[in-house]
């Protein structure tokens, strides 16, 4: 699935990445923020722990310094803790805390001239390589002279405090945006439903079981679905002009050409007879182009559906009429119930062919019987008369064929059946009757 | 035998004309709808020829007033809309046959006999009356099997009356059907036919009904 061939993925995709970059752009200032806190609560302890050293020093009159025990509480005394505190002088070692590396004797920070007052803020590796943090101070006190007071952390502790505060804020992102990811999908999902909906609904408009799309859709969706049912109607209102302009193209030639048969008949001329022939071939080409005509929507009009049964009782009656004379037996077997996926002129204009030829074949009975098979429908049409023989019945299906120039009629009926069937992507078959005669087999969609 | 042809095509209306005038019949013609429509039921015809695309009111909408009103004649539908939808609509709606333009006038000449046979209730194909059998192809009439040789008047009330053999035919019927709309209907006329056919087919085979009109039987022959 190309991503600009789906509304679903681009719509999951492009608020994954939105989500994403909003997320990360969060996680980075939080983690941020959270890291200036941390140095800062790590600096004003540095502070703290200053001013408390040197509160707790106390200077002799001799001039001796002396540290009140451990002033700074056990971190201090722990070897190599990182937390150091020490008083120098210059380069002089003056005192330093239990847990400083007892083998070095110069100061772990140079502070070099102490001209500055105020704090002072180092960073530097100490013992062991260790990242540390440190703050000094010089004071003056009456009795020694200058000495510089320092008092340092390890910067591991702020640095294993963001890492622990990223993993956790990382964890909290990621199932933030997990559950945002399912409510999106879960909205588009919910979203893309009309469109399924309309899916179905199309598909059985094409299935002839509905004329238009309901109007229960969304309103966002609304103008598309009154669109579509518009352009349902126009394609109905062209197919029933291009019938009625049929009809009226029938009507006006063949007025003429009725007139011109019937002089030539009576024109004594041999010449008459070229007129006649004319006549005749143009009237088959008429007919076949009209009807093509009349069905050039067969098969396209989606909501046409038609009852088998009632077109059969209604060429039947017809049948027995023009018949009459003929005195034939006409039955159905099985037509009940089927349906056939088209247009119901199309399916008499067919039908009504074959029964025309076989009731003026048949002997004494012409049967119509049908079966659905999936989702086609057979129609047979079997006469008692002396059959078609085998080598003519491609023939009969071409136009203006007739195997026996004495029965009345065009020739063009089997060719015109054979051009519908197509139409509809159906066929036309003839072979042998049940017992003798002709059975001419109609295979045609059917509506479900 | 008197026919009523609906056609407005003028030309295709004068070809059926004179088609039906040489084989015997009685023609009258309307070109639109309610003419057509009016003259079927005011008039007694044998037969009808419609034509559906009509103007002013279209031909199954002229015969389905007619089979409302019981008009029961004989309608041969004429017509360009050649499909069977037109057709079942057309048979549907009371016509008796069909026939699709361009027609053969033979062809529409054997189906109007064929029909006009059939109302009349003669279900064989050739009407025989004794020793009387019309051909309805060649607008001729035999005698055991010879051909009777009879001017169109006599033709007309022959073959009328072998069609309604044994009923009594008054001499306002038999104008009706066998003279054109402006003939003087008061004249003599069917006194001196009927004896001009008794004489070629027999004295026996015409009784007259005093006051009512003639009958043309076999029993009549037989019976006296």
């Amino acid at each position: 699935m190309a991503l600009k061939n789906s509304l679903t993925l681009r719509l999951v995709v492009s608020s994954a990445l939105w989500i994403i970059c909003t997320l990360i752009a969060v996680s980075a200032l939080l983690i941020f923020l959270f890291t200036g806190h941390i140095e800062r609560r790590f600096d004003a302890q540095l502070n703290a722990n200053l001013r408390g050293l040197i509160a707790s020093v106390d200077i002799a009159d001799s001039g001796r310094l002396s540290v009140d025990g451990n002033p700074l509480g056990p971190n201090f005394s722990r070897p190599l803790s990182g937390w150091y505190w020490q008083i120098s002088s210059g380069d002089r070692l003056v005192a330093r805390s239990g847990s400083s590396d007892q083998s070095q004797t110069a100061p772990l920070v140079s502070t070099g001239r102490a001209e500055k007052s105020g704090q002072r803020w180092h960073d530097f590796d100490g013992p062991k390589g260790q990242p540390l943090r440190a703050v000094t101070r010089t004071v003056r006190l009456p009795n020694s002279g200058a000495l510089d007071f320092l008092v340092s952390g390890p910067r591991d502790n702020i640095i294993s405090d963001v890492k622990q505060f990223t993993r956790q804020l990382l964890t909290t992102m990621g199932i933030l945006a997990i559950g945002l990811m399912a409510a999106i999908m879960l909205q588009v999902r919910l979203a893309m439903r009309p469109l399924r909906r309309l899916q179905r609904n199309l598909a059985q408009i094409r299935g002839g079981q509905r004329e238009r799309l309901p109007n229960q859709y969304p309103e966002e969706m609304m103008p598309v679905v009154s669109e579509l049912n518009e352009l349902l109607g126009h394609n109905e209102s062209i197919i029933e002009q291009a019938r009625v302009q049929g009809a009226n193209l029938a009507h006006a030639i063949k007025n003429p050409l009725t007139v011109i048969q019937n002089e030539a008949n009576r024109m004594t001329d041999t010449r008459a007879e070229i007129v006649r022939d004319q006549v005749a071939q143009l009237t088959q080409s008429v007919e076949r182009h009209l009807t093509r005509f009349r069905s050039a929507g067969a098969g396209r009009s989606p909501n046409a559906r038609t009852v088998v049964s009632e077109v059969v009782d209604d060429l039947i009656f017809s049948m027995q009429m023009i018949h009459q004379d003929r005195s034939l037996t006409l039955e159905q077997r099985d037509v009940q119930g089927l349906q056939f996926k088209g247009e119901r002129q199309d399916l008499e204009e067919m039908l009504g062919n074959l029964l025309d030829n076989a009731c003026k074949w048949a002997n004494s009975t012409v049967t119509v019987s049908g079966e659905r098979d999936g989702d086609v429908i057979r129609l047979h049409v079997d006469d008692d008369g002396p059959g078609i023989p085998r080598e003519s019945r491609r023939d009969v299906l071409k136009p203006g064929r007739r195997l026996d120039e004495t029965v009345r009629g065009t020739g063009l009926g089997l060719a015109i059946v054979q051009d519908m069937a197509d139409m509809y992507r159906g066929q036309i078959r003839l072979g042998d009757g049940d017992t003798r005669g002709t059975r001419a087999t109609l295979e045609l969609p059917a509506a479900i | 035998m008197r026919v009523l042809v609906v056609e407005d095509d003028v030309v295709v209306q004068q070809q059926i004309t004179e088609a039906l005038t040489t084989s015997g019949y009685v023609v009258d013609a309307a070109s639109d709808g309610n003419d057509a429509w009016f003259m079927g039921d005011t008039e007694d015809y044998d037969a009808v020829i419609l034509d559906l695309g009509l103007p002013a009111l279209d031909g199954l909408s002229v015969l389905s007033r007619w089979r409302q009103s019981d008009n029961r004649m004989p309608v041969l539908v004429l017509t360009a809309r050649d499909t069977w939808r037109d057709k079942v609509q057309g048979l549907r709606t009371g016509a008796d046959d069909y026939l699709a333009k361009p027609f053969e006038m033979e062809e529409m000449l054997a189906r109007l006999e064929a029909l006009i046979r059939r109302s009349t209730g003669h279900a064989n194909p050739i009407v025989e009356v004794g020793p009387l059998s019309l051909d309805p192809a060649g607008r001729q009439i035999n005698i055991n099997g010879n051909r009777l040789e009879l001017t169109t008047l006599e033709y007309r009330m022959l073959a009328y009356m072998m069609h309604h053999e044994g009923n009594v035919l008054s001499k306002a019927v038999l104008i009706e059907h066998i003279y054109d709309q402006d003939f003087d209907r008061d004249s003599n006329v069917i006194e001196v036919l009927v004896n001009r056919l008794r004489k070629k087919v027999g004295a026996d085979l015409i009784r007259t009904h005093r006051g009512q009109g003639y009958q043309l039987t076999v029993s009549a022959h037989s019976g006296s």
